[in-house]
């Protein structure tokens, strides 16, 4: 009998183990494919494994600027594939050690709820099927690529992320459905490795949930590396042929257009990986594709919790962790804070990188308070100018009468590092006046956030 | 350029409220005049230049509030009103300066701090609420905006209407008494003595003095009772002191309080010096102030200073009650209503006889039982032989 049993080995669940593993319960933890989840295996990780690759392309492109001799003759695609592998490889190891080291159960297989108290684990390989006798569950199944049938991935010609990440070659050309998160940083991995490639959007403008400053400066960056972005395309189907695909898709002026690619990625959103659990038998109740949780993650069926992505929006490897102590306290009957969805930093790592935290100027402006604005750009901070990498801005939004920070947004180098600083002053709520009087070494690119904070008040002396 | 600054208009006022601005800038002041309306926690009173000038600035608007002793316009000559502009602003600067290092000495030398976050401390401050009272619930039990929201949302834990009732602000009249009696209530300890007295001559003598006087002084019998506290603190003069911190205040001049029911609260005014006065003097002023005080017209002067109350409800039938003391005065006489009452007279028949109870509340810090009695019985026994108060 275990006191918890984790369905899903990913970021969300294997952090709900370990932390009820060092409360003193019995915990077991069920993984259909391989610990780490799709963040380890297939998303985060490898992605920035590979993004690093093109970063470091794009650094030897410019070394003449540096005084530095070297020649770029491209990215070695194999040899950039197995560096990501060990880097996964190492963390799996990491992983599987905590596994052992917590005295956590692993079992290989998949799960589904089997009664009240009950778990069912069918192993994948040879069939056979156990039941776990456990107190609480938690299930942490993640998320898969939203199915559409007329983009349905093939492996070949129509891809999904997790096929990018197992690419045999670099195609010569893609597409990239949906201008969101996982399309622009494929479409920074691909441009890097020197395929053509465009990102058909239907939305107004790319990456629709950032600030629309930094959906704009994003686009134009993008555009300057070659990469073709389509906004308010409208696609209609994927024609796959032997040399590749054709994508048709009306343009924002109304014409049909298409477009031939090698591959086309599909990008176009995710949803939580709930069937083939039990869920309506153990009465555990679905919203909008998702878990249905409260503020605890308790699901509607007592003692079953749901966390991560299957829980619902923002899908992050982050925000499963952070909902996991919650579920893990919860159970173990302890004093908790629920996850503030608003101060969750959001990172991608496309280049130039874009990370956000709260509320977007325009979401900030409908709520009925005064807000102000500050901006600070890269082109006047001195650590910038030193890596030649001056692109981009900051730009963060306060309330005017209680100088509470509502949201900051950034776009450039290292702000993926930068906006935990943010974090970290929203969680402690930290105000405008914190971020400015807090001293911040110089040169440092932090030093940009402090000055759009004094900025927002008409205080920057750098501007 | 001289400043106004909102005066202190009672013992009890911390803050004033500018209900109307008598005169508008650029107006000549004179001395004397009447310049604002101001509202305080006892009644609206007009305020009167110290000095003569031109109203050059008005800093607290109306409607607006500000603490006693801050600026609330400034009076300059006439040239000096052009320069007024220029000198506001560096005087803000200076003011904010000012304000932010007492804030930051105040914090800085705090040592229990209250454990909140910068943000709270913001919100709290906006909607007006003490951080100090509220519980923490965020990392470490510190207080957090989402803490202090909620106590505003609950509203007072305690008298949350029933259904269907709602929540009024109190008046700042309604706020000052509370906050007095609860002040006095708390820190004073009251013990109370109750007499019985015969009144019958008193009347008689109220009749005489009312037909013997000018017909414009009307004499009650709160008159008479005023006398005779006066006459009777004369020999005891200890009822007549200020405890103030472990040490006792003793006054020099008698000066009766006498309160007075008004639309919305109570107000005392203080007749000043009574141990001067006679009976004829103590009803003109009594009269007048009473009448001024009904109608609003009082000055700050005129509430403050009394040494020694007396609460007379006689009027509104009541046998007798217990007063609470207004502090840092030691005692208050409760008068209750003069009726004809059954009482045993020296031949042990049964007359009809005017009656009259009156309590003492006395604090006990100041005076014990015994000396408080002979205090009371003091009163009464001039009250049943009032020819002497005249
Ligand atoms: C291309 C890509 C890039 C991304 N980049 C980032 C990033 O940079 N930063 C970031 O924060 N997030 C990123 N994400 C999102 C991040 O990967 C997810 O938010 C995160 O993995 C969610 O964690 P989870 O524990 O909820 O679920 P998952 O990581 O999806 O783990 C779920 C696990 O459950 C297992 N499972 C499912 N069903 C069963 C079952 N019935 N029985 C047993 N096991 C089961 C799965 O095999 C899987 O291992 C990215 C995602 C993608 C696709």
């Amino acid at each position: 009998m275990f006191d918890l049993t984790v369905i899903g080995g990913g970021p969300g669940g294997y952090t709900a183990a370990f932390k009820a593993s060092r409360l003193g319960m019995k915990v077991a933890l069920v993984e259909a494919f391989k610990i780490g989840g799709v963040c380890l295996q297939a998303g985060c990780i490898p992605y920035k494994a590979l993004l690093e690759s093109a970063r470091v392309s794009g650094l030897v492109r410019n070394a003449g600027e540096f005084g530095v001799d070297a020649s770029m003759n491209g990215i070695d695609f194999s040899r950039m594939m197995s560096r990501k592998n060990k880097v996964v490889e190492r963390l799996e190891k990491g992983l599987a050690f905590l596994v052992e080291n917590n005295k956590v159960a692993y079992f290989d297989g998949l799960a589904s709820l089997a009664g009240l108290g009950k778990v069912r684990v069918k192993n994948l390989k040879n069939r056979e099927e156990q039941t776990i006798e456990t107190k609480d569950i938690i299930i942490a199944t993640g998320s898969k690529p939203k199915f559409i049938q007329a983009f349905a991935a093939d492996g070949k010609k129509i891809l999904y992320s997790d096929h990018i990440v197992a690419l045999a070659e670099a195609p010569a050309s893609i597409a990239i459905l949906g201008g969101g998160p996982i399309g622009v940083e494929t479409a920074t991995l691909m441009r890097a490795l020197g395929s053509s490639v465009v990102i058909l959007e239907a939305a107004p403008r790319i990456m629709i949930n950032e600030d629309e400053e930094i959906s704009f400066e994003l686009k134009k960056q993008l555009e300057k590396k070659g990469i073709t972005i389509e906004v308010e395309a409208k696609v209609a189907e994927a024609d796959k042929k032997d040399t590749g695909v054709t994508v048709d898709y009306t343009d924002s002026g109304g014409d049909r257009r298409s477009v031939d690619a090698d591959c086309l990625l599909v990008a176009i959103g995710r949803e939580g990986l709930t069937n083939g659990l039990g869920l309506e038998t153990a009465g555990v109740g679905t919203e909008h594709g998702y878990i249905k949780v409260n503020v605890s993650m308790r699901t509607t069926a007592s003692d079953i919790y749901a966390i991560g992505d299957v829980a619902g929006p923002p899908l992050l490897a982050h925000k499963a962790s952070a909902e996991a102590i919650v579920a893990v306290e919860t159970i173990a009957g302890r004093d908790t804070a629920p996850v503030d969805m608003l101060k969750i930093p959001h990172c991608t790592y496309c280049e130039p990188q874009v990370a956000s935290i709260g509320l977007t100027e325009a979401q900030a402006a409908g709520e009925q308070r005064k807000i102000k604005t500050g901006r600070f750009s890269f082109k006047i901070n001195g650590k910038a100018l030193c890596e030649s990498d001056e692109i981009g801005f900051i730009k963060i939004i306060a309330d005017k009468d209680t100088d509470e920070i509502l949201g900051v947004h950034m776009i450039g180098g290292e702000v993926t590092e930068l906006i935990q600083e943010c974090a970290e002053a929203m969680y402690a709520e930290s105000t405008l006046e914190e971020l400015k009087m807090a001293v911040h070494a110089h040169p440092t690119r932090s030093e940009a956030l402090k000055e759009a904070a004094l900025d927002a008040d008409g205080e920057s002396v750098m501007k | 350029m001289t400043d106004i600054i909102m005066p202190k208009l009672s013992d009890t006022m911390e803050e004033g409220k500018v209900l109307k601005w008598l005169k508008a800038v650029g107006d000549e002041v004179k001395k004397g005049e009447k310049i604002v309306e101001i509202e305080t926690d006892k009644a609206d009173m007009e305020v009167e230049a110290f000095d003569s000038g031109i109203l050059g600035k008005i800093v607290v608007k109306e409607g607006e509030t500000a603490p006693v002793g801050s600026a609330i316009a400034m009076l300059g000559e006439v040239e000096e009103v052009k320069e007024v502009e220029e000198v506001k602003e560096v005087e803000e600067v200076k003011e904010i300066k000012e304000v932010k290092e007492v804030k930051e000495v105040k914090e800085a030398g705090r040592p229990g701090q209250v454990k909140a976050s910068p943000l709270a401390k913001n919100v709290a401050a906006r909607l007006g609420v003490d951080i100090a009272g509220i519980a923490g619930t965020g990392p470490g039990g510190r207080i957090t905006k989402e803490d202090v929201e909620a106590v505003v949302k609950a509203g007072p834990a305690v008298g949350k209407p029933v259904k269907g009732g709602d929540i009024e602000e109190m008046s700042a009249m309604r706020k000052a008494i509370a906050k007095t009696v609860t002040k006095s209530k708390t820190e004073i300890p009251h013990f109370y003595l109750t007499v019985a007295v015969e009144m019958d001559k008193a009347a008689a003598f109220k009749e005489e003095e009312r037909k013997r006087g000018r017909e414009d002084v009307k004499i009650t019998y709160t008159h008479i009772i005023t006398r005779a506290v006066v006459e009777t603190i004369k020999t005891h003069p200890i009822v007549n002191s200020f405890y103030i911190d472990g040490r006792i205040v003793r006054n020099k001049n008698i000066n009766i309080g006498i309160l007075v029911a008004i639309e919305g609260g109570i107000l005392i005014p203080v007749i000043k010096e009574c141990e001067r006065l006679s009976l004829k003097q103590v009803a003109k002023i009594s009269n007048d102030v009473v009448q001024r005080a009904r109608s609003g017209r009082l000055s700050a002067g005129e509430l403050t200073g009394g040494t020694f109350t007396i609460s007379n409800v006689g009027m509104l039938d009541v046998e007798h009650f217990q007063a609470i003391i207004d502090p840092p005065q030691s005692a208050i006489l409760a008068v209750g209503s003069i009726k004809k009452r059954p009482v045993v007279d020296e031949s042990g028949g049964i007359k009809a006889a005017l009656v009259m109870n009156m309590t003492l509340s006395i604090d006990h810090r100041v005076l014990d039982g015994e000396p408080a009695a002979r205090f009371l019985n003091e009163i009464r026994d001039r009250l049943m032989e009032p020819e002497g108060l005249a």
